[in-house]
């Protein structure tokens, strides 16, 4: 079995999170819990650590800013209208909620925690607030290209992600894939920064838009993996817009094209038919290479996780167990 | 949560119908089905790996083992202080000796056989030597016919009720799931 970008995590003093650690994942890992538990969180800890490059501290504040600003549109117009004084600050006040917060994996190790001022210990290298104003110098809103939230995907958002994909010369295996969702449906492109797809019945491209969500959270999964070789890609909801009759499709694809791509996914749901289809599509695949964390309160309130390898998820299946967290 | 470990679907299906005799309410989250004696006793099971995770994370607090003793003629882990012995040693191995307990699934009264035969030491004397002598033919004497012809003979003897938990022989099961769900 390949070695992947995350193969545990610890988290310490991240919203929910206390002391928490959770190991044995897999390329794919399909993530379950309760309502408020904490799956988008763990995801977002998971994106933090797995975002950083070369120790890089602006990666790091790119990452942390992201996640806020994707949770809250109101961080996003803080940050759009300001000036560059109201930027810092703005910045400064994200950080300071993270306060004391690590994460830990085997690829970075980072600690966040304030003494007068906000110190960062990215590994071995260690940034103190000096450090971090060459970064102010452009007020850029940073985005989660990886990150595909489970409320909304924009048209900036798709653009990336298919400039992605086609960098990764894999435009045929978009459009196969938008035809394999929608027989009427051969091609998928961004013309004047608006993705379309162009209909055989009306013989002319029209704007995604006009389809469901379902659509465009696809097409958005099987960009972002693309454009992610090698990488990480979170998945917040993914049954979310999609009809039930095609998550078997859609396993197929996240789990084929991941291997292909290399790319590690983390994906949260809620749906029983959802985790249903991951094993029934896993197993028809013999695709071992994959995960199912429930995420669960111990009796102390603590968050804990179960990683469940693919034989211990497929025996639970069978056994018909409530895996959806506890 | 608890769990119950047993061999296989039939034996679930059994202990859920005493589990509601006794008024306990359970789901399919209760049971851990094995698939047959040897897996239960191994310690390796893929379900004892995910029953450790849980263990860990506290939501599951009391476990207990039904194993049929079968006989000892036919297999060196057969007969009731051989079955005896490998689940205890099972618990140990596995370190669930305070958090579990185990409960052998015999005739009561020769110390062998399955949980079927616990069901149908229930009935007469008479029915009971009827379906012993013609259990003596060699043709219907492998382990699953002999469970399946058990099963029909209880029907046949006691055709207007279900089992009969209010019998003694009931007694000490029904108190280990009492225990295990208190």
């Amino acid at each position: 079995m390949a070695k992947h970008l995350l193969e545990y995590i610890e988290i310490k003093d991240f919203k929910c999170f206390k002391d928490f650690k959770a190991e044995g994942f897999k390329r794919v890992n399909l993530i379950g819990g309760k309502n408020n538990v904490g799956k988008t969180a763990f995801m977002e800890a998971c994106f933090i650590n797995s975002s950083v490059r070369d120790t890089s501290i602006k990666s790091l504040i790119k990452a942390l800013v992201s996640v806020e600003v994707s949770r809250s549109q109101e961080w996003f117009y803080n940050l759009h209208d300001s000036s560059r004084n109201e930027y810092i600050n703005s910045i400064l006040d994200i950080l300071n909620k993270y306060h004391n917060s690590h994460f830990k994996s085997i690829v970075n190790d980072i600690t966040i925690f304030f003494e007068k001022e906000i110190n960062i210990k990215i590994n071995d290298e260690k940034y103190i607030q000096d450090d971090l104003d060459y970064l102010f110098n452009e007020t850029v809103i940073p985005q989660r290209y990886n990150f595909i939230s489970s409320l909304y995907i924009s048209s900036k958002q798709l653009d990336e992600l298919y400039a992605g994909a086609k960098i990764a010369r894999k435009r045929k295996e978009i459009d196969e894939f938008i035809n394999n969702f929608d027989s009427d449906l051969i091609e998928y492109d961004i013309i004047k920064d608006t993705p379309v797809c162009f209909s055989k019945n009306l013989e002319s491209y029209v704007n995604l838009n006009e389809y469901g969500n379902g659509l465009k959270r696809y097409i958005s999964f099987v960009c972002a993996i693309w454009a992610n070789e090698n990488g990480c890609v979170f998945i917040d909801e993914i049954e979310n817009g999609v009809h039930h009759s095609h998550l078997d499709m859609l396993w197929k694809v996240i789990l084929e094209t991941s291997k292909d791509a290399n790319c590690q996914v983390f994906a949260t749901t809620h749906s029983k038919e959802c985790i249903d289809s991951y094993a029934r599509v896993s197993k028809k695949l013999e695709e071992d290479d994959i995960a199912f964390v429930a995420l669960g309160k111990n009796k102390k309130s603590e968050l804990k996780s179960l990683v469940l390898d693919f034989e211990m998820f497929q025996t639970e299946i069978l056994q018909d167990h409530e895996v959806r967290g506890w | 949560m608890v769990k119950i470990v047993c061999e296989g679907k039939t034996d679930k299906n059994k202990i859920s119908e005493i589990l509601e005799y006794l008024n306990i309410e359970y789901t399919n989250d209760n049971f851990i089905i094995a698939g047959n004696k040897q897996n239960l006793l191994d310690k390796n099971l893929v379900h004892y790996k995910t029953l450790k995770l849980k263990i860990e994370n506290d939501t599951i607090s009391k476990i207990l083992f039904l194993i049929d003793v079968d006989y000892e003629k036919d297999d060196k882990t057969h007969g009731y202080k051989n079955t005896e012995s490998r689940i205890i040693q099972l618990r140990k191995d596995l370190v669930l000796e305070e958090i579990s307990d185990y409960y052998l699934l015999c005739n009561l009264d020769t110390k062998d056989g399955f949980l079927e035969s616990l069901l149908l030491s229930t009935v007469s004397d008479d029915v009971k030597k009827c379906f012993d002598e013609l259990l003596e033919c060699k043709e219907l004497n492998n382990k699953h016919n002999h469970k399946n012809i058990l099963e029909e003979f209880y029907r046949i003897s006691k055709p207007n009720s279900p089992y009969d938990f209010s019998h003694d022989n009931f007694y000490d099961l029904k108190q280990k799931l009492t225990e295990l769900f208190n």
